[in-house]
């Protein structure tokens, strides 16, 4: 094993390996064996890695890739990421759709890929590659919705992979070194991969492809992209941008601005997107600060982030599949049909608002601490807020209009046995590391000394907890709570769905009058051009037979042209 | 992606109720729902007498306020909660707001 490590094997060649094979195979059984075996094979290779190193040179055009970099950031990542997976397979188990199946293994191997990626082209490819292969965990709900979900997401992300390869030619000919390293964003393309990442990570204004997306996966589709995409760039976050001052400010507004969308959201899958973003935030804060505390902050609360959010989503999944729906306002009392799956969801509730004894108590005390020992008052005082605004969506509001709250006569059948295994697995991991933190704090990139366990800290957070606890059951016993109602929220998709879309419409409607002005008074000449341009690109047109529409073959092409014009200046 | 095994019943009904969720019917008592108001209540006001006689190390200024952790707790989720009536008034939309021809056939 030491030898093919060496050679060039990295965790993620098993895992994309085994999605290929899915991909061409009839056989449910084998699928399903090779999503088991896929993520036990990639620890496999994680765990007999002998040293911190760069393996899997790869001589490929005069360029050298480093395809698997272990190193103390990039394994703890790696680890949580193989966890996911396993864990996603077994929630899985019951699925047949081959394209799921497929795709799922591929995007979680792309991001394995991504994380372990040493240089700034493999990063990209990587990066490319799970933007594409994640897509259809939103396209396999086959409705209308979520394919064009499905586009408007794929659009975003491979913005931001333009955006990273553009940035990455301009850095590499400043530097001189295509490494991926520490960034400065004053260099030339610094400030595009920053971009780039936070796209990936959703930072304010760059954050509704999220919510539109997510909740329109399906069950096992929602979990799996919960895990990867925004941990990556969170990641890549940490690795490029440790220390940079902005950071704390954005991430002080991550956390705050998703609280008030998740009080009002109806769709309990949507409140789990905005809450991811909320977790980010306290991430990107963590990175901001930069400090050995704050970077082992924003570590150890992606691990067990992904999996409490993955475990929420899980119980999310599981209400989907059985009731069809996750509205609030036609939830509730479901833990008489459901008992495990509630069981389970309050796990990952108390886990995600950090109760002690649950891993979001050790993991979000490193970052808190970071903030306020950094002299980072505001956004201190920001992050102790949306601590509380977490037990509001994701602690109360995801289990009680779920599963309590007020009897809506569902009797459905409580989830399948793998769904629940899955989920145990989940919780099981949620209180363990809250417990034996040892385990998570001694896999973090720096040496821990830190105690979560004080007198100050146990007492402070059960304070905050306890406050909002009696905050709610004030509010809705004076009738002050909000009813769930059925509706939608605008939010920043607005200017792309409506405004966008008007703005193409009405430029169609001018460009067609100017069309008909050029064909009547310069000439036929214009109008044959025209109409060749309409036979190639328009959404029947010839570039629109093998793929989804003719405007995304535009954009993408003027995109990946803008990149060649940068390449060839920079050059 | 429904389950077609579901039923529905009367809300409150107790037919059809898994039998490991059985032993906590309780859970719908009137008084079982009244009673977190005075638990958490109860609980946090303990919390504050703790803090009174064994104040907490600060790590920032903020912190060094007295009860700190309550009032953030307290005021941080009334003004997340209430915010949400006006918010809704002015970000709320229909359900099919976005829809477009032919996505419910």
């Amino acid at each position: 094993m030491t030898e093919l490590i060496t050679a060039g094997l990295s965790p993620a060649f098993p895992v994309i390996i085994a999605g290929l094979l899915a991909a061409i195979s009839p056989s449910y059984t084998l699928r399903k064996m090779l999503m088991i075996a896929a993520p036990l094979a990639a620890a496999a290779v994680w765990f007999m890695t002998p040293e911190v190193g760069i393996f899997g040179l790869i001589d490929l055009a005069g360029f050298e890739f480093e395809t698997y970099r272990f190193d103390p950031l990039s394994r703890v990542w790696g680890l949580v990421f193989i966890l996911a997976i396993f864990l996603n397979s077994i929630y899985a188990l019951h699925d047949r759709d081959r394209l799921a199946d497929s795709t799922t293994l591929i995007y979680s191997g792309a991001g394995l890929g991504a994380v372990f990626a040493g240089d700034l082209l493999t990063l990209f490819f990587y990066w490319e590659l799970t933007a594409i292969s994640s897509v259809f965990l939103i396209w396999t709900s086959r409705n209308p919705e979520a394919f064009r979900a499905g586009l408007r997401y794929l659009s975003i992300h491979v913005l931001s992979g333009v955006l990273l390869l553009a940035g990455a030619v301009l850095y590499a000919n400043h530097s001189g070194s295509w490494q991926f390293n520490a960034i400065d964003v004053n260099a030339p393309g610094g400030l595009l991969i920053l971009l780039a990442f936070g796209v990936k990570a959703a930072f304010p204004l760059m954050h509704n492809w999220l919510q539109d997306a997510y909740p329109k996966a399906t069950a096992t589709g929602a979990v799996v992209l919960s895990a990867f995409t925004t941990k990556l760039a969170i990641y890549a976050l940490a690795r490029g941008f440790a220390g940079l001052d902005v950071l704390v400010w954005i991430g002080a507004v991550m956390v705050a601005f998703p609280v008030f969308y998740a009080v009002i959201e109806n769709d309990l899958r949507k409140v789990l997107a905005y809450s991811l973003n909320n977790q980010l935030g306290f991430m990107v804060a963590g990175i901001g600060v930069g400090t050995e505390l704050g970077l082992n902050g924003a570590a150890a609360h992606a691990f067990v982030h992904i999996i409490y959010k993955a475990l929420l989503f899980m119980s999310m999944g599981a209400v989907l599949m059985r009731v069809g729906h996750t509205k609030a306002s036609e939830l509730g009392g479901l833990y008489k049909s459901m008992p495990f799956t509630a069981f389970f969801c309050l796990i990952g509730a108390g886990a995600i608002s950090a109760f002690p004894l649950f891993s979001g108590f050790v993991a979000k005390a490193l970052t808190l601490s970071a903030v306020a020992y950094g002299g980072y008052e505001i956004p201190f005082v920001i992050l102790v807020f949306a601590s509380a605004g977490v037990l509001e969506h994701s602690g109360i509001k995801i289990p009680y209009f779920a599963f309590f709250s007020h009897d809506r006569g569902h009797r459905v059948k409580e989830a399948p046995w793998n769904m629940l295994l899955a989920m145990g697995l989940a919780s099981f991991l949620c209180i363990y590391l809250g417990i034996n933190y040892g385990a998570l704090y001694s896999l973090l990139p720096y040496p821990v000394a830190y105690e979560p366990y004080t007198f100050d800290h146990v007492v402070g957070q059960m304070q905050l907890l306890l406050a909002a606890l009696f905050a709610f059951t004030f509010l809705v016993k004076f009738k002050l709570y909000p009813e769930e109602v059925r509706s939608i929220n605008l939010d920043t998709d607005w200017f792309y769905r409506r405004f966008g879309d008007g703005l193409f419409r009405w430029t169609g409607a001018i460009s067609g009058r100017l069309s008909a002005a050029i064909s009547n008074r310069i000439g036929r000449g214009g109008k044959v051009i025209a109409d060749k341009l309409f036979n190639l690109f328009s959404p029947a047109g010839a570039l629109s037979r093998d793929v989804p529409s003719g405007i995304m073959a535009i954009w993408t092409s003027v995109l990946l042209g803008l990149v060649m014009v940068i390449a060839y200046l920079a050059g | 992606m429904t389950d077609d095994s579901k039923t529905s019943h009367p809300a409150g009904s107790d037919e059809g109720v898994h039998p490991a969720a059985k032993p906590f019917l309780w859970l719908d008592h009137p008084v079982t729902k009244a009673a977190p108001f005075w638990i958490f209540g109860i609980a946090a006001l303990s919390l504050l007498v703790v803090e009174a006689f064994n104040p907490l190390h600060a790590v920032s200024k903020w912190d060094d306020v007295f009860g700190f952790y309550e009032i953030e707790g307290f005021v941080g989720f009334c003004l997340a909660v209430l915010a949400g009536w006006p918010l809704r008034r002015l970000l709320g939309r229909p359900e099919n707001y976005y829809d477009q021809e032919g996505d419910h056939d």
